[in-house]
């Protein structure tokens, strides 16, 4: 077993500063990126832009991401076990998008409680209200008779 | 009569020279048990740490128990019971539940199953019980420091404004969860690159599958959760508030981000459980695992599904009802992998040479406490039912019958089974089965009145019924049948420490069980094998007719071969 | 825990390996399996970052233009460099050139170092003479733009809970890299084989990637 079925991968310096020069022009490319407003020059309409913006954005991320892992990392020359835990946790990093739908569905429900001023929640804070008013008059009437009674003690 | 002739129970002893050096005896001194690179070892120090955790959490739960003898209270004050039972969640999930089965019974076995000398880092190994420890002492200085009582889940708002000692605690839980981390990546490149030649991912023991999926959960769940609590941290110290209202921030991010590890924690403590009842059913039956690969396959499939279903515990937390339906949805689909492996169990004992003994009890139990656990977790994952029993005490027992009915029986089950592999002795087999029939009925007294109860509206986490005396009597029944609980629990930790010095010398295969474990010394050499073991045989292989075993020496011959 | 106790023909394996591949391969996955932790963790920051943006964008736009695309530019150019500078120390490892690994070395210190004197002198310094610091001083916004200035704690939180988190990261990899100096200088056994290098070198490309996602994310905002 002492024997090696095959020598490691060494990646040339000349490789790694390709890369580097890759990832500084990808990073120009970013900022240049930032300024133009891609909604505006595809749709013909701001509002699409921050959308398209930011996809464009995050795909040249990911793609120097993608870069560091592959050559700075050495990912694409390593093992088949190696590649599947360097990519399975940015696989894995989706599922904690299952909480967006939670934030882009929750006011589609027809839910008046959401609504500061619907007419029902109106309805039912002058219900609370009026308890309220009638709790405190009950309170303070308490008060007062046990007031008089701690006086009449003395 | 001459003295010459000594008896040989005379000689026994702890360290007798004439004992085979094994990794118990092979040094001494506390040093070196202190900084041991070999996970036997490390195994025995986890073990006397989760024991003690879980005396510790008992005593907190047996005051919240005695606490609602009566509608009124008995003793505690108000702030004292929130404390109480956060204490106990906080010491039984986090110090006790997550490392109980892996860090035991795992660590002492993952490499021998599969024919390695030690884990793939021993000294991550070792840093990883000391941050366990540490983060131990730190939970319990915050306890004697004041408590918490925000509960286990620290909610925010109110874990970011409690006044109590919540900072200390999510610093404690923090560093306790790269404890887990760094076990659960000992395991995993343990298992993919450490099995010995000719142990095919198909030829390892499920107790195997069932610690790489726990595993995988570990390293893919705990860092959301650790970088959660951290963050309320920041908010206390730093007010950096993320999950702050006054900020514009969501306290429901907080609820998915913890859920989203904390949902999956659930089966890192109930999957290794799961790979030890696989152990001891195909064992304790004699037979070949009815749907090997099932079992297997449905390991890794609780794990994927079980990080898709976390929103469950929100259906009454503003979460969004579509949201909701999703994930009500998904969580009927994950109790069909449970369901498979309740059913391969069940056709491994139809028309098996089942052997009554002790791990076979706890066995047996576990099948029973753990299919009324995940049933009733049905009726809370179904959105209607569950916005009447949010937060009752049926939430409260459906969660005990999968954690401790379902976990802690199997823990117990698996350390009885590996027990005489671990000290190379034997406790009294009839102490055993006595004690685990009174952990099953002391349990089931606890906790089935706790469903009754709560069913009826009895809420979680009250510390007075008075506004309903009727719930007495459930509270009595339970907290009389936590005692019998308690004195199940006591009991194999006499009669188990006592084995160790006293116990009845065995050989490698006391239960004629099989695995690569059963082929090596009891208890192993500090490099587990004498020679790399080569010639693997399929996993659970009694089909062979080789019976190696000493078991009829133990155990007496069965009846009908008199 | 010399491996030489155990009879193995190559000195530089521990006893619990077969051989040098097998124990190269468990150390790399074995660190890929941590920075999966170290995904997850960074990955539930961004997740709360975008569930903000997403409902904030129009005032984060505003808040984002209190800092300077300029300087985190030149942060990102600095550690884009430092990973070359890491990569090239893991290479001169593996062809052992242990001296030029040292030099390598320090020049990623260096960068690191330069990376936080621009973050903390440049940024966090100067945000806290304007209030913009939740957790010193009084937290004010005076820039109008129509934001209310809980969102603007909001976005400074999340600013510095992830910038402030990636610092760590970055320091702690001084630390780990210090030691790897050193042992490099003394010449000690365990850093003769480059996977100690290696994978130090895979924690730092990390730092590197998490900041690739961090400069578009805060500095670089669309409208």
């Amino acid at each position: 077993m002492s024997e090696h079925t095959h020598e490691h991968h060494i990646t040339p310096p000349s490789a790694l500063a390709i890369n580097l020069v890759k990832l500084a022009a990808l990073m120009g490319l970013t900022i240049l990126a930032a300024e133009v407003d891609f909604g505006h020059m595809i749709f013909k309409a701001g509002a699409a832009g921050t959308v398209v913006n930011n996809v464009v954005a995050m795909t040249i991320a990911v793609v120097k991401a993608y870069l560091v892992v592959q050559i700075f990392m050495g990912v694409k020359w390593a093992t088949q076990l190696t590649k599947i835990w360097a990519y399975f946790g940015f696989i894995w990093l989706a599922t904690l998008l299952i909480t967006l739908g939670d934030y882009t569905s929750r006011y589609w429900e027809d839910h008046r409680g959401w609504y500061a001023n619907s007419t029902e929640v109106t309805a039912f804070q002058s219900v609370v209200d009026q308890r309220k008013k009638e709790q405190q008059e009950e309170f303070a009437k308490e008060h007062e008779a046990e007031a008089a009674k701690s006086g009449e003690g003395h | 009569m001459s003295a010459t002739v000594a008896k040989p129970d005379q000689t026994e002893g702890l360290y007798d020279p004439k004992e085979p050096l094994n990794y118990i005896n092979v040094q001494h001194t506390l040093k070196s048990w202190l900084l041991t690179g070999d996970h036997k070892r490390i195994a025995i120090l986890y073990l006397i740490g989760i024991t003690f955790f879980f005396f510790l959490g008992s005593i907190a739960a047996a005051m919240v128990r005695l606490e609602l003898t009566s509608p009124h209270g008995v003793m505690l004050e108000n702030d004292t019971y929130n404390k109480m039972f956060s204490a106990h969640g906080i010491i039984m999930i986090f110090l006790f539940l997550i490392p109980s089965i892996p860090a035991t019974l795992g660590n002492f076995l993952v490499p021998i199953m599969i024919g390695a000398r030690d884990l793939a880092f021993p000294r991550l190994n070792l840093m990883s019980w000391y941050l366990y420890m540490i983060a131990g002492a730190m939970i319990l200085c915050a306890f004697f420091m004041g408590g918490v009582e925000a509960g286990w889940t620290f909610y925010t708002p109110y874990s970011s404004l409690a006044k109590s000692q919540v900072t200390l605690t999510l610093v404690g839980v923090f560093i306790g969860g790269f404890s887990s981390i760094f076990t659960g990546l000992n395991f995993i490149v343990t298992i993919h690159k450490m099995r010995a030649p000719g142990m095919g991912w198909f030829k390892m023991p499920l107790f195997i599958w069932a610690h790489y999926a726990t595993s995988v959960i570990i390293m893919l769940g705990t860092p959301v959760v650790a970088i959660t609590l951290l963050l309320v941290v920041l908010e206390r110290a730093f007010n950096i508030g993320i999950f702050s209202p006054d900020n514009g921030g969501d306290p429901v991010l907080f609820q998915h981000m913890f859920w989203f590890y904390s949902h999956p924690a659930v089966y890192i403590m109930v999957l290794p459980g799961m790979g030890v009842v696989s152990e001891l059913i195909a064992n304790g039956s004699g037979k070949k695992i009815f749907g090997y690969d099932f079992v297997a396959y449905s390991s890794l499939a609780i794990a994927a599904i079980g990080f898709l279903v976390w929103g469950h515990h929100m259906f009454v937390a503003g979460q969004s009802m579509y949201q909701g339906v999703i994930f009500s949805l998904l969580s009927f689909v994950v109790a069909v992998p449970s369901a498979i492996k309740v059913f391969n169990w069940t056709a491994t004992i139809y028309k098996g040479q089942v052997k009554l003994n002790t791990p076979m009890v706890y066995a047996l139990g576990f099948m029973g406490l753990f299919v009324i656990g995940g049933l009733t977790g049905l009726y809370l994952s179904s959105m209607g039912t569950d916005v009447h029993l949010t937060a009752t005490y049926f939430v409260v027992a459906h969660f005990h019958y999968v954690m401790v009915g379902g976990t802690v029986t199997a823990f117990l089950g698996g350390l009885h089974f590996w027990w005489p592999k671990m000290f190379g002795r034997m406790y009294p087999d009839t102490l055993g089965i006595v004690s685990a029939i009174m952990v099953f009925f002391g349990f089931n007294f606890t906790f089935f009145p706790q469903f009754i109860v709560g069913w009826m509206g009895m809420p979680r986490r009250y510390h007075y019924y008075y506004f309903a005396p009727e719930f007495q009597p459930y509270h009595l029944a339970s907290s009389m049948g936590a005692s019998f609980l308690a004195i199940g629990f006591a009991l194999p930790a006499c009669y188990l420490t006592w084995s160790i010095f006293k116990g009845r010398k065995v050989g490698p295969n006391p239960w004629g069980a099989k695995g690569l474990e059963w082929t090596t010394q009891s208890p192993p050499i500090t490099t587990n094998f004498e020679t790399m073991p080569t010639d693997i045989p399929e996993a659970y292989d009694f089909d062979s007719g080789i019976d190696d075993s000493e078991y009829d020496e133990i155990f007496g011959k069965p009846k009908e071969s008199k | 825990m010399s491996a030489e106790a155990h009879g193995h023909a190559n000195h530089l394996v521990y006893h619990q390996y077969e051989d040098l591949e097998q124990q190269r391969e468990s150390y790399i996955v074995g660190m890929w399996s941590f920075l999966v932790t170290e995904i997850m963790m960074f990955g539930a920051l961004f997740l709360a970052y975008m569930i903000y943006r997403m409902q904030y964008q129009d005032h984060f736009y505003v808040i984002h233009k209190q800092l300077d695309w300029r300087v985190g530019g030149l942060n990102t150019v600095v550690l884009l460099f430092s990973s070359f500078a890491m990569a090239m120390a893991v290479y001169y490892h593996q062809v052992k050139q242990p001296k030029k690994v040292f030099n390598w070395l320090i020049l990623v210190q260096l960068c690191a170092a330069a990376f936080l004197v621009i973050k903390i002198g440049l940024e966090w310094i100067p945000k806290a003479g304007h209030h913009l610091t939740p957790f010193y001083g009084t937290f004010e916004w005076h820039y109008g733009g129509g934001v209310p200035p809980e969102i603007a704690k909001l976005f400074f939180s999340l600013y510095f809970a992830m910038t402030g988190l990636h610092g760590l990261h970055v320091v702690i990899g001084m630390i780990v890299i210090g030691a790897l100096q050193w042992m490099i200088h003394k010449k000690h056994p365990l850093v003769e084989d480059y996977i100690p290098t290696e994978m130090v070198g895979l924690y730092w490309h990390f730092v590197d990637i998490v900041w690739i996602f961090l400069y578009p994310l805060y500095y670089l905002m669309p409208q």
